[in-house]
């Protein structure tokens, strides 16, 4: 069953989704919260990730998706979003969450680029977390290096314009109006510094291995984490970088019910 | 972060202006949020946007949602909503056709209930623009559509547009004829996968039928439409002389890409789109919807 909502304050409500079964019991459901991937990441696997909403909602669990505050169908001006406001509007989605009744420890899940604001709130978090990152974005700086290029792709070899070139604006970045702060602020990220508190669960789940996340475990390993890396051995990681695709659904069929699996295995689910 | 649990809202306000939207699930399931503006003028139409492509109800680069808040802000209601297998709505039994006609059909429904308008405008971009014409003459109530890269036809004149400039940019017809060859992923989809133009001769005539009913169409081709579209004058070129009645409007926007990649072609769209309304469909003494008047009001049928 879907139910679209709102929830926050008043003055800064979020466009939520719940994905639970029709007809569920009173017991104990396992809960999940899906943090927002950024700009097109967040459209591209919107339909992917609405599908493992339904799959864990079917099993029993309880997911929620939500719209970032200044995307989707939250309220705001796109110029609005920050990494910040990404950050807390995610704890948010988690008090939420934590606060109806019947659910266990709530779980996040962040793919790709919404392990920024995940790993952002997770290091702030006073008791232990449950987090998963798939294919997750461990340094911001080769993101955003990697979206400014795109960008330039989108304006001049992508075939948008085929009659002559487009000149963007300043705040024009993939589509999206974007404050001068936002892309530094990007780049300022780095998943090293987003120490866990001890006691939390991470797992990380790869399409390849990867010597920064092997790394990154390791450190989170020390601070007293349970953390370790789920390998998908279905070859089907999207290529961000081809311009020609930027706006396709992205989808892998195999390794997302391989996750909806991995995630049902471990945790509390009945 | 407080420590009291953020709420549950039933709706949310936009703004000075009073636009408010709530979300909803109808029909077979399907979600959809309903913009509507602080005093609502139930003769005026309530503008349906249909998914742009495979996107979810938000549009390309969250297009439809800045649209459908712009719309509102000038006393439109509006429903942009998840077809039968998008974004936010499952997908349900049935042919693609009578999915997508039933949902149309349950959307204006909803409308109906919610805000006591009875006439609609549909519309969309790419597939969405298909979807807005060929449920124009199958729903009763539609006042009108804007076609957002919608259909058209190649005629001599496009070809020859095409065709010379390029005769002296051969780095141009390489890189497309790249394109054509370029193999998609069997883990993409992209728009060009699911769509179909009726014959000419049909659009012309429900064309015709629909100034004969005085519907009112915009009709928006943008540099997205490049491969079947590349001058204003084109639409008389494939749809003949109907379109020379005032009640439809053509305009090419060559500079503009297909999903309205940059902020101010988004802003572009919003203002032409929120102009073309207000003149077709000016304010009238005001008829606001009353929870009384909720239970009388019957649902249109739609054509067998």
């Amino acid at each position: 069953m879907v139910a679209p909502f709102f929830f926050g304050s008043p003055d800064r409500p979020l466009a939520g989704v719940l994905h639970r079964k029709s007809g569920g019991d009173s017991s104990t459901a396992p809960a999940l919260v899906m943090v927002p991937p950024l700009l097109q990441d967040g459209i591209a696997s919107h339909r992917c990730l609405w599908w493992l909403a339904e799959k864990l909602a079917a099993e029993g669990g309880i997911v929620l998706r939500f719209d970032a505050h200044a995307t989707g169908d939250s309220t705001g001006e796109s110029v609005e979003m920050s990494l910040e406001g990404l950050r807390d509007d995610t704890l948010t989605a988690l008090a939420w969450m934590q606060a109806q009744g019947n659910v266990g420890k709530v779980r996040q899940l962040a793919f790709r680029s919404a392990s920024i604001p995940a790993l952002q709130g997770a290091s702030l978090a006073v008791s232990p977390v449950d987090l998963v990152l798939w294919d997750p974005v461990m340094d911001g700086s080769v993101l955003a290096s990697e979206w400014k290029a795109q960008h330039v792709r989108q304006l001049t070899q992508a075939g948008r314009y085929p009659f002559q070139p487009a000149i963007p604006e300043a705040c024009d970045l993939l589509g999206f109006e974007l404050a001068p702060e936002f892309l530094p602020a990007l780049a300022d990220f780095d998943a090293a510094s987003c120490v866990l508190p001890a006691g939390s669960r991470l797992r990380i789940a790869l399409w390849q291995a990867d010597p920064t996340v092997e790394e990154f475990i390791q450190e989170q390993q020390h601070s007293g984490v349970d953390a370790d890396v789920w390998m998908l051995d279905a070859p089907e990681r999207p290529d961000w970088d081809d311009a020609l695709k930027y706006e396709d659904q992205v989808f892998p069929r195999r390794s997302t019910m391989l996750m909806a699996g991995l995630l049902k295995e471990q945790s509390t689910w009945a | 972060m407080g420590l009291i649990p953020p709420s549950t809202l039933d709706a949310i306000t936009l703004g000075e202006a009073g636009t408010s939207e709530t979300v909803h699930v109808f029909g077979s399931g399907l979600v959809g949020t309903l913009t509507r503006p602080a005093r609502i003028d139930t003769r005026r139409p309530a503008v349906v946007l249909f998914n742009a492509g495979l996107v979810q109800r938000s549009g390309p680069f969250r297009v439809y949602t800045q649209l459908a808040r712009a719309i509102a802000n000038r006393g439109f209601v509006v429903l942009r909503f998840d077809q039968s297998g998008f974004g936010d709505s499952p997908a349900s039994s049935g042919s693609a056709d009578d999915q997508q006609a039933m949902g149309a059909q349950a959307a204006l429904d909803l409308i109906l209930q919610e805000t006591g308008t009875h006439r609609f405008v549909l519309s969309g971009i790419c597939a969405g623009a298909d979807a807005a014409f060929d449920l124009s003459l199958k729903l009763n109530g539609v006042a009108g559509f804007v076609l957002l890269d919608g259909l058209a036809y190649t005629s001599t004149g496009y070809t020859m547009r095409r065709m010379l400039p390029n005769l002296v940019r051969p780095t141009k017809v390489l890189a497309r004829l790249k394109r054509m060859f370029v193999k998609q992923s069997q883990d993409t989809l992209s728009d060009e996968d699911f769509r179909e133009f009726p014959p000419k001769e049909e659009a012309a005539r429900q064309l015709g039928q629909l100034v004969a009913n005085d519907a009112r169409m915009l009709m928006l081709y943008t540099a997205g439409a490049f491969n079947y579209f590349n001058h204003a004058r084109q639409a008389r070129e494939c749809f003949g002389p109907v379109v020379d009645s005032e009640r439809i409007q053509v305009e090419h926007w060559p500079q503009c890409d297909h999903t309205f990649y940059l902020r101010r072609d988004r802003e572009r769209l919003n203002t032409l789109f929120c102009t073309w309304l207000e003149t077709h469909f000016p304010p009238t003494t005001q008829v606001e919807m009353t929870n009384a008047d909720a239970d009388t009001i019957r649902p249109p049928n739609i054509d067998d």
